[in-house]
């Protein structure tokens, strides 16, 4: 008999277990809701949150379906002494439910970001709604609500523009690319500082759109507070360290000629970051695994000879080397600040050391010396072996 | 309060007694039996009392031999009778052949009845009957009878012939593999396609008269030894439980016996055809099959059998397990697909991919209701078609088809009242509905709880609406057989035959959910056979 009720208990325990896991009990109409694909967060002249929003209208993209023009999104803007404030004042613009499940980029603007991003970071955290995938950048040398206003030339939402274009990072290792939770997971961690991504807009235009926009580079932080940009190619050493390298090119000089260029196509790439105790002293020990084709020559010579293809994998070797010592050097000297995570590695690694300069780690992290090894191969060098046209 | 009540029932049933006693005041009851009078004047004016006002009642007076000149009174209905038999084989034995013959002189004749019996009637059964009110049944039942003038008993002569529906193809059961012959109007017909498919002694019909104003023949059909005697005993004695005027269809016994008269889910089968039947049988199963209908009930039913059909068993035992299993999935996308569209959509956006998301906002654009309400029309309109489908005379059809698919489909889109997500949900749900056929009464009302339950908390909802009916399914019974068994309670060696087949030398053993023995025996014979068989 006990054991009956027993299970009876457990069954109804089952039955029940799957109700909590269902989410949302609110039951807004789609039409009632106004989806926001992007988010805009900069300081106002008066120190206030300025707040902006992009929501899509679905009847303008209905329209530009049927070859109308009119824009598929509109861009509010509210101000409040904190984010929720500022979101909350936002209703007074529109008729509708925001709703934050879709939210595709988050923009905050330089000189909120200068000034920290915590304090906006948490409302997003908090709140359940949002899309913890959204990507996040700063905008470089303007404001996010600028960012916002751009407008969609390829895709109906300039969102998703962004995104995509952001997402090319596959390809082209100059962009940086981070998404909200990967920010929340850093920006807490003493040995871990964010690195995220950067847009900037062109000099002079009189109306913005999203193609126009650039964003390649990256932001460096300090903690939660922006310290400076990394340029293009400092991103790509960046990559090479965080081994977020998928594809991208490497021009090496035309052993024949050394005026010419040769580009080698990464097609794999992987790095084991470390800090080894030599004597114990910590060492920042980086090893790269990357390898190669060769997809463009420039100038005249066989390069498909073995000896050849060693010259060329040295030079992709020194290539990628120069550009981890230099993003390093510039993390140790001109930001001072573990943008590589290498804190939590220390952390992990040797607790009784990290306890000691837990607190001074960035300092203590401009001081460490760095040991690179990068090992580089030529796999294929495509269909012909001689520049195209030049004789067999 | 409770005199009341009692009060109450006494006056109910003193009413039924009064129509009771008022119904016996009629010429014949069927509960007692009348010697059949010897004076043919005394039997001609009481059939003529009965049957007064029948124009199909057809009495003829015949004298047989030259000496003797027994008065006999043939008595049969117009249009049950083979007219051409009677003539060949009763009136003109009686009439002409008696005279011809010196069939009197020759023998000492012991009586009349002996000459008709061994002599003349050259009909292949003759049986004798001394109940006068059994000869008006017989009659009435499409017998011809010979009352003879001088002796209680009376000859009873199966000549029946009557207009039927030849054997065909049923509608409802289409195969693409299989036998094509269906179950017709005809009880008779029906036993024999059924003993045509089982050839074996064992196969018994057991027959029985329900409906007091009707009686309506029953036959109750089983394979003794393998059906489980307790099941046919229940089946028997809630069959002679039925107290009821008529039975027109098997649809009449289906809810007199069947064990949750309120749920929606049905607790006993019918099918159209004799091979489905036969196997039903096999497997231990009862059927009961009911003159005028070509739908014969089998019981015990499962919710299982829903999701077979007889042509699962004619083809490959891989391809049948495929189609059942997209026969589950259509069935959870009837159910609820309408209920996860508005729950995901209104609940849950952020699970929808980005893209379609904005695909199915830019087109719900501004229609003027809610999810729910869209679903709940669209799901009217689909059941209105359906049933206008099935009532409409067929050379109105197509202009069912075109108002479904035009008004509903296309212009309703266009102006702006329904969505073309709902469209596309509504007619996944539909064509889904159509797989399985034998759960059609039950799909509307799950389709619409999901779709309130999603409305209410979303997919949490459908959830609780889903553990509802689960319990609920549970708590079923058949004929003392679990509903969900083989899966509630599980029965490991009868999950052979559920979601996927097994092929057919592969199933051993007969549902044990259904003969209730273990069979170990019977494991054991088989498996000598096989054996035989390696060898």
């Amino acid at each position: 008999m006990l054991k009956h009720i027993q299970k009876t208990i457990v069954l109804l325990v089952l039955c029940l277990f799957p109700l909590v896991i269902t989410g949302c009990w609110n039951n807004v109409d789609l039409d009632d809701r106004g989806f926001v694909v992007a988010v805009g967060l900069d300081k106002a002249t008066n120190g206030q949150f300025d707040y902006s929003v992009q929501i899509i209208k679905p009847s303008a993209i209905e329209s530009r379906k049927q070859g109308g023009s009119s824009v598929a999104t509109e861009t509010i803007s509210s101000q409040g002494q904190t984010v929720f404030e500022a979101i909350r004042n936002l209703l007074s613009k529109t008729d509708k439910k925001l709703f934050y499940g879709h939210i595709q980029v988050i923009v905050i603007g330089e000189e909120l970001a200068r000034q920290g991003i915590l304090n906006v970071m948490d409302m997003f955290v908090r709140n359940i709604e949002t899309d913890k995938r959204a990507h996040i950048i700063i905008a470089r040398g303007t404001t996010a609500r600028n960012i916002l206003a751009a407008e969609g030339e390829v895709q109906d939402i300039p969102a998703v523009e962004i995104t995509n274009t952001l997402e090319n990072v596959k390809s082209l290792p100059k962009i940086k690319e981070t998404k909200l939770h990967e920010v929340i997971k850093n920006i807490n961690s003493n040995g871990n500082n964010p690195v995220l991504g950067v847009v900037t807009t062109p000099e002079t235009t009189e109306k913005l759109t999203v193609a126009e926009l650039d964003f390649t580079g990256a932001a460096v932080f300090n903690k939660d507070k922006l310290v400076g940009w990394l340029n293009p190619e400092e991103t790509t050493g960046f990559l090479f360290i965080e081994n977020k390298i998928k594809s991208g090119i490497i021009n090496v000089n035309n052993p024949f000629d050394t005026r010419a260029k040769v580009a080698i196509e990464i097609i794999r790439s992987s790095t084991k970051k470390d800090v080894r105790f030599i004597n114990g002293e910590p060492v920042i020990y980086i090893e790269v695994k990357q390898e190669g084709n060769m997809v463009d020559q420039q100038g005249e010579g066989d390069l498909t000879a073995p000896d050849k293809i060693k010259i060329l994998e040295n030079e992709t070797a020194q290539v990628i080397k120069n550009e981890i010592y230099h993003v390093i050097s510039l993390a140790q000297g001109e930001f001072q600040s573990d943008i590589f995570g290498l804190g939590d590695i220390v952390h992990k690694k040797n607790l009784k050391y990290w306890r000691e300069v837990e607190n001074n780690w960035n300092g203590e992290f401009s001081d460490l010396s760095v040991e690179v090894k990068v090992d580089s191969r030529i796999r294929r060098s495509g269909l012909i072996k001689k520049q195209a046209g030049e004789a067999r | 309060m409770f005199k009341k009540i009692i009060r109450k029932a006494n006056y109910l049933s003193l009413k039924t007694e009064n129509i009771s006693s008022r119904e016996s005041s009629l010429e014949i009851d069927s509960d007692n039996t009348q010697p059949i009078p010897t004076s043919i004047d005394k039997v001609k004016e009481k059939l003529q009392n009965i049957v007064s006002d029948s124009s199909d009642f057809v009495m003829r007076e015949v004298t047989l031999g030259n000496e003797t000149r027994t008065k006999i009174l043939i008595a049969f209905i117009d249009g049950l009778v083979e007219k051409q038999l009677i003539t060949d084989n009763l009136l003109r034995p009686i009439m002409v052949d008696s005279r011809i013959t010196d069939l009197e002189q020759g023998m000492k004749v012991p009586s009349v009845i002996t000459i008709l019996k061994e002599n003349l009637l050259s009909t292949d059964d003759l049986i004798e009957v001394t109940d006068f009110v059994q000869t008006v049944h017989d009659i009435l039942a499409g017998d011809t009878i010979l009352y003879i003038d001088g002796e209680e008993v009376a000859l009873k002569a199966s000549l029946r012939g009557w207009e039927s529906r030849g054997v065909i193809e049923p509608v409802t059961e289409a195969v693409v593999r299989g036998p094509r012959e269906g179950f017709s109007e005809t009880l008779r017909t029906n036993t024999s396609l059924i003993r045509r498919k089982i050839i074996n002694p064992n196969l018994k019909f057991e027959k029985l008269t329900i409906g007091e104003q009707t009686n309506t023949a029953i036959c109750i059909a089983y394979i003794k030894g393998i059906a489980n005697e307790e099941i046919i005993e229940n089946v028997r004695k809630r069959l002679k439980d039925i107290k009821t005027d008529a039975i027109l269809e098997s649809g009449y016994i289906e809810e007199f016996i069947e064990d949750a008269p309120f749920s929606i889910f049905s607790t006993v089968g019918n099918t159209e055809k004799p091979d489905i039947v036969a196997a039903k049988l096999l497997e231990g199963r009862v059927a009961i099959l009911c003159d005028g209908t070509p739908f014969v009930l089998t019981v015990p039913y499962l919710f299982v059998e829903a999701f077979q059909a007889g042509e699962d068993y004619y083809s490959r035992a891989s391809f049948t397990s495929v189609v059942r299993i997209i026969r589950v999935i259509a069935f959870i996308i009837c159910t609820t697909l309408p209920a996860f569209y508005l729950a995901l959509i209104n609940f849950n956006p952020e699970i929808i991919p980005f893209k379609l998301l904005i695909t199915i906002t830019s087109a719900r654009g501004s229609i003027p209701y809610t999810t729910f309400s869209e679903a709940f029309l669209m799901l009217l309109g689909f059941e209105l078609l359906r049933e206008a489908g099935v009532r409409i005379p067929r050379p109105v059809g197509p202009a069912v088809s075109i108002v479904g698919a035009l008004v509903l489909g296309d212009s309703a889109v266009k102006a702006g009242l329904v969505s073309t997500p709902m469209v596309i949900v509504t007619a996944i749900t539909a064509i889904s509905s159509f797989i399985i056929p034998s759960l059609g009464g039950v799909l509307p009302f799950l389709r619409l709880a999901f779709l309130i339950g999603a409305n209410i908390i979303g997919l949490g909802g459908i959830l609780l609406t889903g553990i509802l009916f689960l319990i609920h399914l549970c708590g079923l019974s058949s004929f003392g057989v679990p509903y969900l068994s083989p899966f509630a309670p599980i029965s490991v060696t009868d999950l052979k035959d559920t979601v996927v087949r097994f092929p057919i030398w592969a199933m051993l053993t007969r549902p044990r959910v259904l003969t209730w023995e273990n069979t170990p025996e019977l494991k054991y014979r088989m498996k000598i056979n096989l054996r035989q068989k390696e060898d």
